[in-house]
Parts: C-alpha cells; sequence; structure tokens
C-alpha cells in the first residue's frame, strides 16, 4: 500500500515511530498535486516551499518527542474561509481578492497544535454560499472520481483534495450541509459538530448562527482525531460552549446493540435518487442486523426547512458582509463619494449569488417586511428544531441520505436559483436545530459516483453518532476497500 | 408588491450598485422572495422566536473590561487599500 493510500492517523503513526518521514509525506503529495491539481483545482492557494521548511521543523520536534500527537507531520489543506496568518485568504472572493490575514483561526491554531501540516487554502464557493464550489475567484474544483462533475460545496475544495491524495485530511465548514454533501460527492466522512462545539473565531462569517468548522477525512477514525483537535473552548468566540471532552475514541469499537435509530419517512421523497435510497436503506438494514433497533418515523416540517434556512442564512449574511466596504482591507473601487465607493466596491467585488442572498437578506430584514420573512423564519426555525427535540425523545440517533442525488456534472446549474437550493433540503434541518450530523460512504451509483449516508444525533451526541459510524464502515469496508487516492475505477 | 422599486430601495440599504440592465436581477430577486414567502403556509400561532440554538446553555458571554494587545498596529495596516501613517484613509464622510 502507497503512503498515498493511508489515513491520517496510519501516516501519523508511521511517522511517529520513524517508518516515515513527514519531508518524505510531503513529497508523496506534492507529486499527486502535480499530476492532478491543474484539471481538479482543489487549491486556492498553495505553499509547497513553505510547507517544505515547515516538515523540516515538524520532523524535529517529532523526533524530540515536542510533537507527539496521532497527526502530527501529516499534510493537511484549509478551507479558504478560515483565516490563515500571514496567507492569503479568499474565501473565494473578489472582494478579499489580497486579503492576507494578521491571525489564525482559532482551528487552524489548535491544528498546527496537533502538529498538522498544513499546504494551503482549498477552493470554495464565495463565503460558504453555494454546493457546487463552482463560485469561486479561483474557477470551478472538479470531483476526484468523474471530472465532468462538481465536487459538491461549498467545502468542495477541501473534499476534493482528501479524495484525490492532494492532502490527507482537511478542514471545511458547514453552514446549510457544505461539510457533508462534497464528503458525500466524494466518498469521505464529513463530520459538521454540535454548534458551539468549534470556534468561529477566524471563521469568516456567513451565517453566524450557524457556521461550524469541521472535518473532512478518508474514515471514521481521522473524523475522531481531527475533532478532538480542533474542538475548544474560546473565550474569543461568544457562541463557544464550554462542554465535556468529545471522547470519541471508546465510541468506535462500542457497537449499536440496542441503538434506536430512526429514519425519517420524509427525507424519501420524489426528489431522491432511487440508487441512493437503496443505498441508504442497505446501510438502515446492516445496523438493524447488528443490533439496533431501526425504525421509520416522520419528522415533520421538513418541505419547510430550505426556506427557513434562506431565509435566516441570507438574512444574518446581508449584515455579515456589510463589513466588505473597501475601507480597511480588501478591494476598493473608487467612487465619487463615501457610499458611492461602497456600492460599486460591493458591485465589483461581490459574485452574482452572494449578491443575491445580500439582497433577499436586506429585504426580509427591512421595514415592512421583517414579521413577514425573517421573523416568521426564526419561528418555523423553532417549529424545526422541536421536531428533532421530539424525535429524539425516542430515538438515539437519525438516519438518511445526505442529499438527493449523487454529484452533478459542473455547469448543470440552470436559471432558476432556487433549483440548486433545493439540494440542500436533508443538510439544512441540522444547521437549523444546532445538532451534530456525519456524512459517511455508503456505496456508489451505476457510474460509480458516492453516496454517502447520513447519521443525525442529538446536541452533543456525537459519541453516538461515532458508534455508528465505526460498526457501519467495518462492515461496509469489509466488502469494498475503497481505494481513495486513485482515480482508475 | 415586489418590484422595481423595492429592488432599489434594498440595493440602497445594501450598498449594492445594481447594474443598468435590471431584468434579470428583478426576476431572480422576486423568484428568491417568492420561496421564503412559502412559510406563510406555516401556522406559527403562539410560537416563539429561536434566536439561538444555545439559548439554554450559553447566557451572555462577557468578559473583563481589560484592555489588552492583540495585534500590533502594523499587523492591523496591513492590508488597508489606502493609508496615511497610522490611519486607514477614506473618502470623505461628511
Amino acid at each position: 500500500m502507497g503512503i498515498l493510500d493511508l489515513t491520517a492517523v496510519e501516516l501519523g503513526e508511521k511517522i511517529r515511530i520513524g517508518e516515515v518521514g513527514v519531508e518524505e509525506a510531503l513529497e508523496t503529495v506534492a507529486e499527486r498535486i502535480q499530476e492532478r491539481e491543474e484539471k481538479l483545482r482543489c487549491y486556492v492557494t498553495l505553499d509547497l516551499e513553505g510547507a517544505r521548511a515547515k516538515a523540516r521543523l515538524l520532523q524535529k520536534r517529532i523526533q524530540d518527542g515536542e510533537a507527539s500527537g496521532p497527526l502530527a507531520g501529516v499534510p493537511f489543506a484549509v478551507k479558504d474561509n478560515l483565516c490563515t496568518k500571514g496567507v492569503r485568504t479568499t474565501c473565494g472572493s473578489r472582494i478579499l481578492e489580497g486579503f492576507v490575514p494578521p491571525y489564525d483561526a482559532t482551528v487552524v491554531h489548535n491544528l498546527e497544535k496537533a502538529g498538522a501540516l498544513i499546504l494551503g487554502k482549498t477552493n470554495l464557493d464565495e463565503f460558504g454560499m453555494g454546493n457546487t464550489t463552482e463560485r469561486s475567484l479561483a474557477g470551478a474544483t472538479h470531483n476526484p472520481w468523474d471530472e465532468e462533475r462538481s465536487a459538491g460545496g461549498s467545502s468542495g475544495g477541501s473534499a476534493a483534495a482528501v479524495a484525490s491524495g492532494e492532502c490527507f485530511a482537511a478542514l471545511g465548514t458547514d453552514t446549510g450541509g457544505s461539510i457533508r454533501q462534497p464528503a458525500s460527492h466524494c466518498g469521505l466522512v464529513g463530520l459538521k459538530p454540535t454548534y458551539g462545539t468549534v470556534s468561529r473565531y477566524g471563521l469568516i462569517a456567513y451565517c453566524s448562527s450557524m457556521d461550524q468548522a469541521g472535518s473532512i477525512t478518508k474514515d471514521v477514525k481521522d473524523c475522531a482525531a481531527v475533532m478532538e483537535a480542533i474542538a475548544s473552548y474560546d473565550e474569543k468566540d461568544a457562541t463557544s460552549i464550554k462542554r465535556d471532552a468529545l471522547d470519541l475514541q471508546s465510541a468506535l469499537t462500542e457497537g449499536v446493540r440496542g441503538l434506536r435509530i430512526g429514519i425519517p419517512k420524509d427525507y424519501f421523497g420524489r426528489e431522491l435518487q432511487p440508487e441512493v435510497e437503496h443505498a441508504i436503506r442497505a446501510a438502515a438494514e446492516e445496523l438493524k442486523a447488528q443490533g439496533a433497533i431501526v425504525e421509520e418515523f416522520e419528522l415533520g416540517f421538513v418541505r419547510y426547512a430550505v426556506p427557513t434556512y434562506y431565509t435566516i442564512a441570507c438574512a444574518e449574511a446581508s449584515s455579515n458582509l456589510e463589513r466588505y466596504d473597501g475601507m480597511k482591507y480588501g478591494l476598493r473601487e473608487a467612487g465619487k463619494d463615501l457610499h458611492d465607493t461602497y456600492r460599486q466596491t460591493r458591485a465589483k467585488g461581490f459574485g452574482e449569488e452572494v449578491k443575491r442572498r445580500i439582497m433577499l437578506g436586506t429585504f426580509s430584514l427591512s421595514e415592512g417586511y421583517y414579521e413577514q420573512y425573517y421573523l416568521k423564519a426564526m419561528k418555523a426555525r423553532r417549529l424545526i428544531k422541536n421536531s428533532f427535540d421530539e424525535a429524539f425523545q425516542s430515538y438515539d440517533l437519525l438516519l438518511g441520505p445526505v442529499a438527493p442525488t449523487t454529484a452533478p456534472h459542473l455547469g448543470a446549474m440552470g436559471e432558476d436559483p432556487i433549483q440548486a437550493y433545493l439540494a440542500d433540503i436533508y443538510t439544512v434541518p441540522a444547521n437549523l436545530a444546532g445538532i451534530p450530523a456525519m456524512s459517511l460512504p455508503c456505496g456508489r451509483d451505476r457510474q460509480w459516483l458516492p453516496i454517502g449516508l447520513q447519521l443525525m444525533a442529538n446536541r452533543f451526541q456525537e459519541r453516538t453518532i461515532f458508534r455508528a459510524a465505526a460498526a457501519w464502515e467495518k462492515a461496509f469496508y469489509g466488502f469494498q476497500r475503497a481505494k481513495l487516492g486513485q482515480h482508475d475505477k | 408588491m415586489v418590484d422595481e422599486k423595492v429592488l432599489e430601495r434594498v440595493s440602497r440599504l445594501a450598498e449594492l450598485e445594481l447594474p443598468k440592465e435590471r431584468e434579470q436581477v428583478l426576476q431572480d430577486f422576486q423568484r428568491m422572495v417568492e420561496f421564503a414567502g412559502m412559510l406563510e403556509e406555516l401556522d406559527l400561532g403562539g410560537v416563539e422566536p429561536l434566536y439561538q440554538v444555545n439559548e439554554g446553555e450559553a447566557g451572555n458571554a462577557f468578559r473583563e473590561d481589560m484592555v489588552t494587545q492583540e495585534m500590533e498596529q502594523e499587523e492591523t495596516l496591513g492590508n488597508a487599500p489606502q493609508r496615511r501613517g497610522a490611519f486607514f484613509e477614506v473618502p470623505r464622510t461628511f
């Protein structure tokens, strides 16, 4: 098995015992990047020279026993909406084209503290607004499994980089499914933790009440290792929660006997691709065979989740994106006076989708429309959260699809802006309710495109997700070891 | 009625210059408002808005009112589009 076929934890172990060197691992990744990056476009900013210098220092620290964590020396990528000190951070937007943050996001700091070797910043839909990673100043990211298709979004660059071997693991962010859906489309494990678990300090804000950074990894064990490294209580994030440590390692071998798993009937509508449905149901059967109690139920309000999400997300985004005014950083397009400068800067700097969302958000917060739109959405959000609270009275875990289809073709987006939004139907509810949710591989369709399984648990119950995820993964890889990093079918 | 006047007002509030040809912009905007309007179907009588999923767990997060040095001045000014000494240089504000 080549180095690139290793998981992050496996590589970390080989580095720890001296079987593989940090620079050696880096060079195999650099070679893979040389082969595939031009077509795939996973990265916005790559700094291999910088990484080589860091690799030499890391190797020494590891040998001296200073960097001893499971991820020390492992090449990582970070989504380009997370601030990295001294390294350009663009959010995929022209309005931040030359922006170099003077500080690290807390998650980046945590990752570096764990000894990870950050190679660069990955591509995303502008400001996280999208689900195909096509709308970025760096162009579109291609799916390593079928280069004519999208890697999903908005963390498409991170997912494509892990799936193609251009890094061993990556950080993404998830506001409406942006970790889970690209993980699903690229055959990887993606976790959005309980809201408040991972600091948002340095995560360039899109929708503050839903944004969470998380991991995109090759397997469940890597997911656990990355999450344990990046989760922390942070005084600099007013929404950060002081919670018990994640304690995930023991969950990996606990199994699912007696676990009550609910399958929301309303996640299986006409929009769902039959092969996806088949794979999800097969996974449920396997977990049942392993001793879980599996049953269907009606979650409720699912059809209202997407309009609720978009109303709230656009409203918060319109407020968060007010800061891009050309005064203190980023693009400045000089106008005839102050307000004209604002207007020209923002018109030139923002892409069409970002502008659409700012407009909708501004509208729904404005006088005369606030009650009818924003306030209604906040109430609908309460109903959606209540439906989960009720579900978790009867079930420990909810199981369903991540996305209605497998990876779409690039350029498939039609004229109607709403069409793309509907693909978020199964992922946005977890963001609205603030509950943890994971996507993990559960099969392929006829085109050999990856299908993802979604597991959701109540707030702070990541452990329950990991129990089922590890149990499913063991069975799944028992008959299909997905060779990640290789591109022949 | 979500018409061009509403669009104009929103563009002013959002400080976003709209293109001269705004047919498509108006159409997209109307479509999005229509989509958001789906929530009309819900019976929301007596429902409390949910502002923060953390509402049970985190109160207001306060810290001591102490001056700290998080960043050097040069770092803060590092991305300034226009700068004069220790200041961001901006268009006249009044």
